[in-house]
């Protein structure tokens, strides 16, 4: 088929899932019941009863089913997502996502580059060096790696960077937050929670700002929680790697390439690699998928006020609002990445860029 | 590569000589011994057929003698290849090596003599062999274009022809232009011969060639052609100093440095391009330009073919190597194929070893004929003899079965019994449970190769 | 040539695999110690009384020790808050934590499979629904949604197992369907149905046979995950801290706060327990993987 077909192919595609994933989220806040539903929004001054009557009208909790759902979505695609009352933020979901879905974001993605740029050249040696010293070791690396409960690795990497445990010497991480608290002081673009304008996203502010000495404390609060987000990924991504260039230096094409007395790094680096990464990609949104949900445990234990943060915060609290709105979120980023995979794939492999 | 090589040479050059190959590959089950001592001789310009059964090891031999052997699963043991004087077989056993303890085998390498082992061989490979493959499906990369596959090995080995090419085009006088010229179109090889030793002249008269030799032209439009060669653009004085200086082998500091590198190399990389159009020319496809710039997977099968004979050839090889080229392709294209082949046979010095299941390909491309026989050569001279007096048992019997009026209204001649386990062959000769002049010295020897006329072999005790 | 004695294929390929399989260090050990903790989950259920193990449903406390110790020979592994000895925690814990990702994946990947070979077997506007509801799944990080179902359906081990079911399929889905689908172009399954064979024989008969061997990878890869999901669900709140729920999740949480002032055992015991199953299940499964690919079983 032709690229534009599949693009367009691709496209009407998410129609479905969007639907289906507010969906999802509608029918399990309808699933906790009416009072988990209104509870963000009760004033504990005022009559519990009276409220719940008048909350139960506004949201036509009563109706049948479809016409709850009809009321959702019209409330989400105008922008009303409710209220989240949490420890770390209570007010409008809207606001809470813009504030904290931009942090989440600069984690992520810090992580995945980190993640990928260890994991695709360590995959590719493993491969060429089948079976010698430097593939037993990284497998061992990678087997450790997605065995590790994450909450277990952030408590290590702390352990060793952050506090003095181990060796004063290594002490050179901090612990929680975007960014030195004794920086933020007085900084007029970072509010009470330690969220950044215009951007949110802190790194990008400093530089915005010109500030530098925030700008390089946002990358040492970064780096940790963003390491040990990547070991899990590192894991996987390397090891599918590995598997796919060792199917790739199986195939007649790396045989052609050698007997045309090409040298065996040409051969590696442009005959097998290249297709080597094709099927990376496409398991690249599988693995962006792990990588947002671990964000939720690394934005726990490193106080990294993002989406995740607020997710367990929500959690704690009994937060129905805090809970739809981060599910939602998550959801979108996830299907915003697999998107940009797979057109990312049908640009790199020229038997779907160029159709037939 | 256009060569005018007189075909009535009685003297014979070898150029390949393989000498009690042995390989061996490492399987589960045990150690399959694929080639348990082959002899074979390819002398130049000549077409070496190989025949057999699947599974004989002829795809084995042409892999053993390219070094193309995967050293995760089999290797040479024994024996040696020679390539036009130089030892193919240097390394064999200390790069890769089968260790056997009782039953259970395991197949080492040593990863640095490995590769230096891969290193000699990268000197001949593409640049003096050369291989095509069974299924050009898979046998091309799919996801490089066709201009990078075909422009790869030229770029690699053959820069300075590259930078002559040019420099024919740019610096050849008039005169001698117009003379060269003259001699081809009236194909007077006298005149010409005597051009051969300036390889700028020498390259002039190639390019010449390839036009004159198209099918595509008539005798005008080649005129015309060749008259263009003169008429390219001329290049800075600086650029045709590079391309001298390269070609004769000085890259100096200068041309080195980054920016200029790149200015230069542009000059050689269209010429790359320009030849690539050229040889996708030569091998039939009739619009290169177009194609060159497509993806493997936009064309058929035949024209994969195609593009894999042309990357066979792009750099002159003295040896091609064709494991079973047309198998995959259907009967039409088959022949077209062959046609090709046969054309490129006659237009160029190289030796090709063609190997074929197919006795009828055979027939009409080789001029001597080796048949296989489970990892031995049992037999082996000219096509004649071969095809007339064949004296193995097994020959006779392959003969016997190909289907002809004579026999349509018999049973089909089957040899019976079927290729033995590898792993634990038969002892002594490897077909005698299957023959039936089978005596017993047949069970515990094997037979050596004998001449028993001139040019032709057999490894059998009938003799 | 010598007679072969007819044996069942299917018997010689599992006794290659096997063969294969154990051929690996790596391997063996795995499959040691994953037979080590089901002999202790086992027991657990059964006898707990084996092991010096009473009460296997909760965590039990003593109020008496309120600060965590540090291991000694009447706590190998430490205590934690509140006086809860780690060994015996991690023990119990066991039967827990395997228990529930036996039971997710079995039925996730009964299930999954099943709707995986009908989507593939009858195609058409079948396959394109399922394939639609395992995007939608597959929108959400698993991670993500587990919370979202624990948090508005109940935070039981019950309902959180039913739910990570219900996320789980997708997946055997999408992999049984990926493989039917190139097993049904095969002749093979033309000829059956050329000769009549009904519908569900071909579905069971012939082409589910052929897809098990990444399911049984798969199955080995998501034992390991669904422990440390249900680890980590616990571990950010979803076991709330006054239930005692012999869990390695839970006893990490409790144990983190204390972690941090330099109480190591706390979590390093627990942690290593998930970590020493994870990685040992892990291990089997990639060793399935190499044992049961066709190309290495030459």
């Amino acid at each position: 088929m032709k690229l534009s077909t599949y693009i367009i192919r691709r496209v009407l595609v998410l129609i479905p899932t969007l639907i289906g994933l507010s969906l999802i989220v509608f029918l399990l806040t309808r699933a906790g019941g009416i009072n988990m539903i209104i509870a963000s929004y009760i004033n504990p001054h005022l009559p519990y009863a009276v409220q719940r009557a008048m909350l139960i009208k506004e949201f036509h909790l009563n109706d049948p089913l479809w016409v709850q759902y009809y009321y959702y979505m019209m409330g989400l695609l105008q922008g009303n997502w409710g209220y989240t009352r949490t420890a770390i933020y209570s007010g409008p979901v809207t606001t809470a996502i813009s504030m904290f879905l931009p942090n989440t974001i600069q984690l992520s993605i810090v992580a995945f580059i980190i993640a990928v740029v260890i994991a695709i050249p360590a995959g590719q040696e493993s491969a060429v060096r089948k079976n010698s010293f430097v593939d037993q070791f990284s497998r061992f690396i990678a087997f450790v790696g997605i065995s590790l409960p994450v909450f277990w690795l952030a408590q290590i990497l702390s352990e060793i960077f952050a506090t003095p445990t181990i060796s004063p010497a290594l002490n050179i991480l901090p612990l929680s937050g975007t960014v030195d608290a004794t920086l933020m002081a007085g900084v007029p673009w970072i509010n009470s929670i330690g969220v950044s304008s215009p951007t949110h996203i802190m790194m990008i502010d400093a530089l915005l700002h010109g500030d530098l000495p925030i700008f390089f404390s946002s990358i040492r609060h970064v780096i940790l929680p963003a390491a040990t987000l990547a070991f899990t990924s590192i894991a996987g991504i390397m090891r599918y790697m590995r598997a796919s260039m060792v199917e790739s230096l199986n195939q007649d094409y790396v045989k052609t390439a050698r007997s045309k007395g090409l040298p065996e790094k040409v051969v590696i680096k442009v005959h097998a690699r290249k297709n080597a990464l094709i099927p990376v990609v496409t398991i690249l949104g599988l693995l962006f998928a792990g990588l947002l949900g671990g964000v939720v445990v690394i934005e726990d234990l490193f106080s990294y006020p993002g989406m995740g943060l607020w997710t367990v915060d929500a959690i704690l609290g009994y937060d129905s609002g805090g809970i739809m709105g981060t599910t939602i979120v998550f959801g979108l980023i996830l299907v915003t990445a697999n998107f940009i995979v797979d057109l990312l794939y049908a640009w790199i492999d020229p038997r779907i860029r160029l159709g037939e | 590569m256009i060569a005018l090589v007189e075909n009535n040479d009685e003297k014979r050059d070898p150029l390949v000589i393989v000498e009690n190959l042995k390989t061996n590959f490492v399987t589960w089950k045990g150690v399959v011994k694929a080639l348990d001592g082959v002899n074979l001789t390819i002398y130049k310009g000549e077409t070496l057929g190989l025949v057999g059964e699947t599974g004989c090891g002829k795809s084995v031999t042409s892999l053993s003698i390219m070094g193309l052997l995967s050293p995760t699963e089999g290797t040479i043991v024994e024996g040696k290849i020679t390539f036009d004087g130089n030892d193919l077989t240097k390394f064999v056993g200390k790069d890769v090596w089968i260790k056997e303890k009782g039953k259970k085998a395991k197949i080492k390498s040593r990863r640095r003599i490995y590769k230096k082992a891969q290193e000699y061989l990268n000197q001949f490979r593409g640049k003096y062999m050369s291989m095509i493959f069974q299924e050009p499906m898979t046998a091309i990369n799919p996801v490089l274009s066709i201009q990078y596959q075909l422009t790869e090995p030229l770029l690699h080995h053959q820069k300075k022809e590259l930078a002559t090419r040019i420099l024919a085009r740019q610096k050849v006088k008039q005169e001698d232009f117009m003379a060269i010229k003259n001699a081809i179109m009236s194909e007077n090889k006298e005149v010409l011969k005597s051009y051969y030793d300036n390889p700028i002249y020498y390259s002039l008269i190639m390019q010449m060639n390839s036009i004159f030799y198209r099918k595509d032209l008539t005798l005008l439009q080649k005129n015309e052609l060749i008259d263009e060669l003169a008429k390219e653009k001329r290049l800075s004085s600086f650029r045709l100093k590079f391309l001298e200086d390269y070609s004769n082998g000085r890259n100096k500091i200068i041309y080195r440095l980054p920016g200029i590198n790149g200015y230069l190399m542009r000059t050689i990389n269209k010429e790359a391009e320009r030849r690539a159009i050229e040889l996708l020319r030569m091998v039939g496809i009739y619009d290169p330009e177009t194609i060159i710039k497509e993806y493997p997977h936009e064309l058929s099968g035949g024209m994969r073919q195609r593009v894999m004979i042309a990357m066979a050839l792009s750099c002159d090889p003295k040896l091609l190597i064709a494991d079973e080229p047309t198998t995959a392709l259907d009967v039409t294209t088959q022949a077209q194929i062959l046609d090709l082949m046969k054309d490129l046979k006659e237009r160029t010095s190289a030796s090709i070893l063609f190997i074929t299941h197919d006795l009828g390909v055979i027939s009409d491309m080789a001029d001597r004929v080796a048949v296989m026989y489970a990892g031995n050569i049992v037999e082996i001279g000219n096509k004649m003899d071969i095809f007339y007096n064949p004296k193995h048992p097994y020959t006779q019997g392959l003969l016997r079965s190909i289907p002809t009026e004579k026999t349509m209204k018999e049973k089909l001649h089957v040899i019976p019994g079927s290729i033995p386990n590898l792993i634990n062959p038969p002892p002594g000769c490897r077909f005698h449970p299957r023959c039936e002049h089978a005596m017993e010295i047949c069970s515990k020897e094997k037979p050596p190769m004998k001449e028993i006329e001139k040019d032709h072999y057999v490894a059998c005790w009938l003799y | 040539m010598a007679e072969q004695k007819k044996r069942n294929p299917r018997i010689e390929s599992f006794i290659l695999t096997l063969k294969i399989l154990f051929q690996s260090p790596a391997s063996v050990f795995g499959v040691v110690v994953v037979l080590f903790y089901i002999a202790i989950a086992l027991i657990d259920q059964f006898d707990p009384s084996l092991i010096g193990l009473t009460n296997v449903n909760y965590l039990t406390p003593n109020f008496t020790i309120p600060e965590p110790l540090p291991p000694s020979p009447a706590h190998p592994f430490g205590t934690v808050y509140p006086g809860i000895d780690i060994y015996t925690g991690i023990l119990k814990a066991i039967r827990i934590d395997i228990g529930f990702s036996v039971f997710v994946v079995v039925f996730g990947s009964v299930s999954g499979v099943l709707i995986g070979i009908i989507s593939a077997y009858f195609g058409g506007w079948v396959d394109e629904i399922v394939m639609r509801i395992t995007d939608i799944f597959f929108s959400i990080p698993y991670l993500v949604l587990a919370i979202a179902i624990g948090f508005f359906m109940g935070r039981t081990l019950l309902i959180l197992s039913v739910g990570l079911i219900i996320i789980w399929w997708p997946i055997y889905a999408r992999v049984v369907r990926g493989q039917a689908l190139s097993i049904k172009e095969q002749t093979y399954v033309e000829a059956a149905r050329a000769s009549g064979v009904g519908n569900t024989k071909i579905m069971f008969r012939h082409i589910l046979p052929n897809t098990l061997a990444p399911i049984f990878v798969q199955f080995s890869f998501d034992l390991a995950t669904i422990v440390l999901t249900l680890a980590t669900l616990n571990f950010i709140g979803f076991a709330p801290s006054n239930s005692f729920l012999p869990d390695m999740g839970y006893l990490s949480a409790i144990g983190y706060e204390y972690a941090v002032v330099g109480d190591w055992w706390t979590i390093v015991f627990p942690g290593f327990g998930l970590l020493l199953f994870a990685l040992a299940m892990n291990l089997v499964g990639d060793g399935l993987r190499d044992a049961l690919d066709p190309r290495l079983r030459r």
